[in-house]
């Protein structure tokens, strides 16, 4: 009978269940979240700094666009850079225009707006700096249409007329060229965006995206996109630049060990594939 | 003892949350539950804020004497025929008229943005703007990797020589930018999974959950290891 040659520690890393990562993930993961290490964050991103530099250069009054496309399963990355830079405009006195892009993300603004001033539509504000539109349809074809024309959504997301909103008050043209930046949150696309607006009317476009998103946003940056978060790094970025550390700045110890681990697995598999291609040889 | 709306709002979100996550074990019951409850529950809030944002314009226009308005129920209706084989082709009418508008708004923009404006874009930027490197270098790279990677998709002749080593630039080039989605792609999937775990620990009754799931979890490896070592 022949008998079976023992693994080597490669073979058997190689053939390695693959729940053991999971599990291993899990407490890289939980540890730093658990006893926070402080890992520090490095120097921030162009990508960050173009946005907020844009942004604090603003004068105040000016119009700022969110358009909340996050599913909650971007939650993690989206909202926190979206609290983080609202918060920004808050402090520079701009007027905020919300609208969600799609049904799952209308609670993040008012999410966002409860976050930061503390109340939404029975903020003494709400109307006259920030306004919630709720949700517009039909993504590319809602924006351009409320681009064209600002008062075609009738009412805003708690019924009031927008057309007796001071917020819509004595606008230059009640088009996309009132506006300053249109900032998108979502992990989808930036490409209808850009297409709608920053062509059309020259406004320029930011991002506080997920960074599955970013790949597609770079060809765009820095020329149409002015800048953007780039998943939950530039969301603690932008969380510790307008001094507001919260949960992006929270989990980025997290975010390193779990990166860790990967980077080591990966190395440890490439090893043992080698290897053993070597060996067979 | 009484218990508040929040709690069992958070105890529900923390139990479908383990329920998902219980994937990774192995595939089970409560997985496909969870995944069916997801969908359920997404397709039912989608169409309610529909409902309500579309009743709001109609309102609101129809009021104001815009009777035609009224024409958008029926022809949204026509949407129901799509579950007939009979009448399947009124369900094409208002899809050709939700697709004729999208390609209309998009295709006139379209080539400009993704087309025109990027290569004005590439030229530019890469003569113009620093990113990583000093200015010089950053420029150069751009262009070569631009070149050599739209060369790679150059088919009418055979890469042979100096040719061949342009390709081979280009896939390479190709290569680190797929590297680079990957690595994002992977950041992206560590933080979704960081607000969950942030989501069950510091959100009361997360915990619990927790320690429960834990048991159970545990409970089920020792079957599995019992059933197998029979």
């Amino acid at each position: 009978m022949e008998s079976k040659k023992p693994m080597t520690i490669w073979e058997k890393l190689e053939n390695m269940d693959v729940r053991y990562i999971y599990l291993l993930m899990w407490v890289a993961i939980s540890l730093p979240i658990l006893r926070p290490i402080g890992i520090p964050l490095g120097r921030y991103s162009i990508e960050t700094l173009g946005l907020y530099n844009f942004i604090d250069k603003l004068p105040p009054g000016s119009i700022v666009v969110f358009i909340d496309d996050q599913s909650p399963a971007a939650a993690a990355e989206c909202h926190p850079a979206e609290i983080a830079i609202f918060q920004h405009c808050v402090n520079k006195g701009l007027k905020v225009l919300f609208y969600a892009s799609r049904a799952e993300a209308v609670p993040f603004i008012e999410s966002t707006l409860q976050k930061v001033l503390g109340a939404s539509k029975d903020h003494p504000d709400y109307g006259k700096k920030y306004v919630n539109l709720g949700f517009i349809p039909q993504y590319e074809v809602g924006l351009a249409a409320l681009a064209a024309n600002m008062f075609y959504t009738v009412k805003d997301a708690y019924g009031n007329d927008i057309k007796t909103l001071p917020f819509f008050q004595n606008l230059p043209t009640g088009t996309a060229k009132d506006w300053a930046i249109v900032i998108y949150y979502g992990a989808s696309s930036v490409d209808w965006v850009v297409r709608q607006i920053t062509d059309v009317y020259g406004t320029k476009t930011g991002g506080g995206v997920a960074a599955v998103l970013s790949s597609r946003i770079y060809p765009y940056f820095p020329d149409k996109v002015v800048g953007f978060t780039n998943g939950l790094k530039g969301a603690a970025e932008y969380e510790i630049l307008v001094k507001r550390p919260g949960d992006a700045a929270a989990g980025m110890d997290a975010q390193s060990l779990g990166h860790l681990v990967i980077v080591i697995f990966i190395i440890l598999g490439n090893l043992g594939y080698f290897i053993s291609k070597r060996r067979r040889m | 003892m009484s218990v508040d709306l929040t709690t069992i709002v958070n105890l529900t979100a923390a139990g479908i949350t383990l329920m998902l996550l219980s994937y990774l074990y192995k595939e089970n019951r409560f997985f496909r539950i969870a995944e069916h409850a997801y969908m359920g529950a997404a397709a039912a809030y989608t169409t309610l804020i529909s409902i309500d944002t579309a009743w709001t314009y109609l309102y609101d226009y129809v009021s104001k004497g815009h009777w035609w308005w009224w024409l958008t129920i029926p022809i949204g209706l026509l949407y129901i025929f799509f579950f007939t084989r009979k009448y399947f082709y009124l369900y094409r009418y208002p899809t050709a008229i939700v697709m004729g508008i999208g390609m209309g708004t998009i295709v006139s923009r379209y080539i400009k943005t993704q087309f025109l404006e990027q290569i004005r874009a590439t030229i530019y930027e890469s003569t113009t703007t620093q990113y990583l490197l000093p200015k010089p270098l950053d420029g150069i790279l751009i262009s070569i990797g631009v070149l050599t990677a739209l060369f790679y998709f150059y088919f009418t002749m055979e890469f042979k020589g100096p040719l061949n080593t342009i390709a081979k630039i280009g896939r390479y080039t190709l290569i680190a930018g797929f590297g680079g989605s990957f690595g994002l792609t992977v950041m992206a999937r560590i933080s979704l999974f960081i607000g969950r775990v942030r989501f069950l620990y510091f959100t009361h009754p997360g915990p619990y959950i927790c320690v429960v799931a834990a048991i159970m979890l545990i409970a089920s490896i020792t079957l599995d290891y019992m059933k197998k070592s029979k």
